[in-house]
């Protein structure tokens, strides 16, 4: 007796130890990753001030310049990007949820599974024979399909989520009413429900600024300017990847500025996805 | 006067657990009906297959016949248009948390285009008063619901479904979730209501139903055990007539039936 429960102590010390060093190394390389962001990054932004917003990367060698151009083309791609992901991805979700065990919605889970399963090179090699190489010409339209398909999975699967987790006293209610169906889900639990549509367009775009390689064909490597959206473009984690591992100096370190807005910027979208869903309160 | 509503021989399954087994019961117009029961008897579950919102759960399956003012909801494509002027009150007060209290009733009739604008002031206002309502939210009426106590917001349901015009109200336990205070006011309510509408009450509180109601079924595990005149069905105590149900249901074996908690 005396020695199983020495044993049952010893045990539970191991899964004690185990348990919280994975945490603590899981600490570690979040800490160490924001660290080294901002450690590199910062002198970059802090000497360039406005100007990094406005100006156009410096020549190779020269001077910095700025990312100007770069977050104009982000923003337009992953908005328009999103902006359509959402068009389709939100219906689809509220089909989804409010058509369970139809075929129609069973087709578009299994089509959504295989989308997101997908990895992400592939979404963007085939925009790039669907719509670059016809086009003659990588575009903003380009990237903003392939984000847009990669968002989609995503954006469809919180708006499922969160219809789904509409207590079921409220659907009846808003069923009791004597509406058509359709009314009752698009004119009630919707905009019951707007923060969970709110974020799942958020997650969606999080999820479209974060991705490279969707935009690794699509875009062109267009950062000296905006081109319209039929011309060459980027992203800002396309300029990292091109940036980060060149010979020069200025480059590399426009690369570490982008890196830090890039997070920044992700992690205010992901708060946002947060506080939003959980501040819905019914 | 004809029946408000005739349940025939109806079952309904939550997947392959059977709630309802061959329940018929007839509701006279005019009047206030009770389901009494004890909990898991089947109580909301036959009252949300009048209105077919038991379709609203997984893996249900609904078999026999429910005629509102004589149309079958399940077939007649006459159902739904039927099913538009039967109300449902539900046993925890559920208002929708997004909207104010003026549009919380002014809902139904809008997004039904059935009316706007000043005739639809007018009829909240009515539907308010009827609920007993109207003087406490009159200054508040672009407030969010969620600020009303339990009571008001129970009261603001039946406003909900009295905007409806409805010649049926469904009401399940409607006082269950109330303090005693609000629960009398929600009985006077009821009362003066029957006098228009036909009411179907359920409730498992035996005295309740001998105050409001003269007809009712009693349900036990699915089945309807006796359909009436509540003095003929409660001429025993209601503790007596449920103990009296479960000694038997004991001597039977359980009749089949999975075992459910048989008692409040
Ligand atoms: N969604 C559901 N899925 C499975 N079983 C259910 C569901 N809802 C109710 N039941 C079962 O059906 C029976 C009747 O439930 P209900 O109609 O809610 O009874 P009551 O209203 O009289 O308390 C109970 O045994 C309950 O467990
Ligand atoms: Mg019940």
């Amino acid at each position: 007796m005396r020695l199983h429960s020495l044993k049952r102590a010893v045990l539970d010390r191991v899964f004690l130890a185990v348990t919280a060093s994975a945490t603590l190394a899981l600490l570690a390389v979040g800490a160490f990753i924001v660290a080294i962001s901002a450690v590199e990054s910062f002198p970059v932004i802090a000497a360039l001030g406005p100007a990094l917003f406005i100006e156009p990367p410096g020549l190779p060698g020269g001077e910095f310049g700025g990312l100007g151009p770069v977050l104009v083309s982000t923003a337009v791609i992953v908005s328009l990007g999103v902006l359509v992901g959402s068009l389709i991805g939100v219906p689809v979700g509220i089909l989804m949820s409010e058509c369970r065990g139809s075929w129609l919605a069973r087709a578009a889970d299994a089509a959504l599974q295989a989308i997101s399963e997908i990895p992400s090179v592939v979404v963007g090699l085939v925009v790039f024979v669907v719509l670059v190489l016809p086009m003659r010409t990588p575009s903003a339209i380009a990237a903003a399909v392939s984000l847009c398909i990669t968002a989609l999975p995503y954006i469809a699967a919180q708006t499922r989520e969160s219809l789904a987790a509409i207590p079921l006293s409220y659907r009846e209610a808003a069923f009791s009413l004597g509406l058509p169906r359709w009314k009752a889900v698009l004119r009630l639990l919707v905009p019951m429900n707007a923060r969970g549509v709110a974020t799942a367009v958020l997650l969606g775009g999080a999820r479209a600024l974060g991705e490279t390689a969707p935009v690794l064909f699509t875009a062109g490597a267009a950062f000296s300017a905006f081109y319209g959206l039929i011309g060459p473009s980027s992203t800002l984690s396309l300029l990292i990847f091109y940036f980060a591992p060149s010979p020069y100096e200025n480059w590399r370190r426009l690369a570490w500025a982008a890196v830090l807005l890039l997070v920044a910027l992700t992690i205010v979208l992901s708060s946002a996805v947060r506080r939003l869903s959980r501040g819905v309160k019914m | 006067m004809g029946e408000a509503v005739r349940v025939k021989d109806l079952s309904v399954w939550y997947g392959s657990q059977k709630a309802l087994d061959n329940v018929s019961i007839t509701v006279p117009r005019g009047s206030v009906y009770a389901i009494l029961g004890p909990s898991g008897c089947g109580k909301s579950t036959l009252l949300r297959a009048i209105n077919k919102l038991v379709l609203l759960r997984d893996g249900v399956r609904v078999e026999g016949e429910v005629r509102v003012f004589g149309v079958d909801v399940y077939r007649d494509p006459r159902g739904e248009e039927v099913l538009a002027r039967v109300g449902m009150v539900f046993q925890t007060p559920n208002p929708f948390p997004h909207l104010s209290i003026y549009d919380n009733v002014a809902i139904g009739p809008r997004l039904r285009g059935q009316s706007k604008g000043r005739e639809l002031d007018e009829l909240v206002r009515w539907a308010l008063e009827k609920a007993g309502l109207w003087e406490e939210v009159r200054d508040r009426l672009r407030k969010p619901a969620s600020e009303l106590s339990g009571g008001q917001q129970q009261r603001l349901c039946i406003a909900r479904a009295l905007a409806l015009r409805p010649g049926l109200l469904l009401m399940d336990e409607p006082t269950a979730n109330l303090d005693p205070l609000n629960a009398a006011r929600i009985e006077e309510l009821v009362k003066e209501l029957s006098r228009e509408i036909t009411i179907i009450l359920v409730t498992h509180d035996a005295e309740q139903a001998q105050r409001l109601a003269r007809r009712g079924a009693l349900l036990f595990m699915g089945r309807v055990v006796e359909e009436g005149l509540l003095s003929g069905i409660l001429s025993r105590p209601y503790s007596k007539v449920l103990q009296a149900l479960v000694a038997k249901c004991r001597v039977a074996g359980g009749d089949g039936e999975a075992t459910e908690p048989l008692l409040p």
